[in-house]
């Protein structure tokens, strides 16, 4: 049975399903029908769809043959502190790849998105982020939610300890971050470069139009969807997927977009070292700018 | 079987048989199959697929599951009518 042997480890709201399509149409990829299946981060809130049998997991890459490289994607191994560690134990060769995004815009969409998926009560961001200190009492927690943790926004956009664990215990050599603006901006030039980094034809051209690369893994989904297991199939259709398009999201206003910036200032500047990489543009709000232009 | 009476079964199958909260004047079988018309996702389509290969007596094979034919109900119902008159031949 074939074990994965990369994971895009996240973060949430940062194009990793975006990513995950590019990749599912390369000749040399082989990844899990079934996104998110959370196998690892026991410290994490077990979710619905969640996949914790060993033997289901692997069922999951049943289907690899001699592909190179196969792999998966849950976007809170990111977050978890065991993740790296488990996955390490699990697959020790294993490629691992990260999508970071301008912290600011990642927790607003996370809010969003999650006022649509029912994890959120709070309809406003500003409510939301008021809320986080008796939330981390465990106070305040919707009824309905499915996953508390994502509820403390400003931990879930903080990326530098968490890349800092991944570069230890996998090799920085073995970690590949991705920064969401060069994946818009372009976006054909990133997929080269993960593809170089997965040690497989980068000259492959797959349809990188997110909408249209969706359509098309959609139908190798079907396929292969026939020969996955009916207990797969059935948590599937706990997922989310429906809800993630970034829906209309009330614009922050100038004084909360200023007071986060200025929390997350130490934060992004800390990452930017660790990836060698200016990021001030998002300590000034560019990203914010150019998607409220969009 | 006519079209129409291919295209009813399926609407029929897609009503009664799938877990989905649409009926049968919904059922509109020039739209889309997936979230920007009938929203089905892909697990509903699957068994979908299913219930047509047990009802009709067809088997389905990967080629005959292409984009065109997810277009909307009514290419389901021309795949199906296809896959009849090969079985027939």
């Amino acid at each position: 049975m074939r074990r994965p042997n990369f994971f895009i480890v996240g973060a949430p709201r940062s194009g990793t399903t975006s990513l995950y399509a590019y990749l599912w149409q390369h000749p040399e990829v082989y990844v899990s029908i079934h996104k998110e299946p959370q196998f690892f981060g026991s410290d994490l809130t077990t979710l619905a769809g969640a996949i914790r049998e060993e033997e289901l997991y692997l069922d999951l890459f049943a289907g690899a043959g001699d592909r190179p490289r196969v792999g998966e994607a849950s976007v809170w191994y990111l977050m978890s502190k065991k993740a790296p560690s488990e996955i390490h134990a699990f697959a020790p060769d294993a490629k691992i790849i990260a999508l970071l995004r301008d912290p600011v815009q990642m927790a607003h969409s996370l809010h969003a998105l999650y006022t649509r998926s029912g994890n959120e009560d709070l309809p406003t961001f500003e409510e939301a982020l008021a809320a986080e200190p008796e939330r981390r009492r465990g106070r305040r927690i919707p009824p309905g939610a499915y996953f508390p943790e994502g509820l403390i926004y400003t931990d879930v956009a903080s990326h530098a300890a968490e890349v800092e664990r991944y570069f230890e215990v996998f090799g920085r050599e073995n970690v590949h971050c991705i920064v969401f603006d060069d994946l818009v901006r372009d976006t054909a030039a990133v997929y080269r470069r993960t593809l170089e980094f997965l040690g497989i034809d980068p000259g492959f051209e797959a349809e990188l139009d997110p909408r249209r690369a969706g359509q098309r893994v959609r139908i190798l989904g079907i396929r292969e969807l026939r020969r996955t297991h009916p207990e797969v199939r059935r948590r599937m259709q706990f997922d989310h997927i429906k809800l993630h398009d970034d829906g209309p999201r009330r614009p922050l206003s100038a004084e909360l977009s200023a007071r986060l910036r200025e929390l997350f200032a130490e934060e992004v500047a800390r990452l930017g070292v660790l990836l060698d990489r200016d990021l001030s543009a998002w300590t000034r709000g560019e990203a914010e700018r150019s998607a409220t232009a969009r | 079987m006519t079209s129409d009476q291919v295209l009813e079964r399926v609407k029929r199958i897609v009503v009664e048989d799938l877990d989905v909260n649409l009926g049968y004047d919904d059922l509109d079988e020039t739209v889309p199959l997936f979230e920007e018309g009938l929203g089905l996702d892909s697990v509903i389509v699957v068994e979908l697929i299913s219930f047509i290969e047990k009802r009709f007596d067809i088997e389905l094979g990967d080629d005959a599951l292409n984009m065109e034919t997810f277009k909307d109900l009514r290419s389901i119902a021309r795949v199906i009518r296809e896959q009849l008159a090969r079985q027939q031949v």
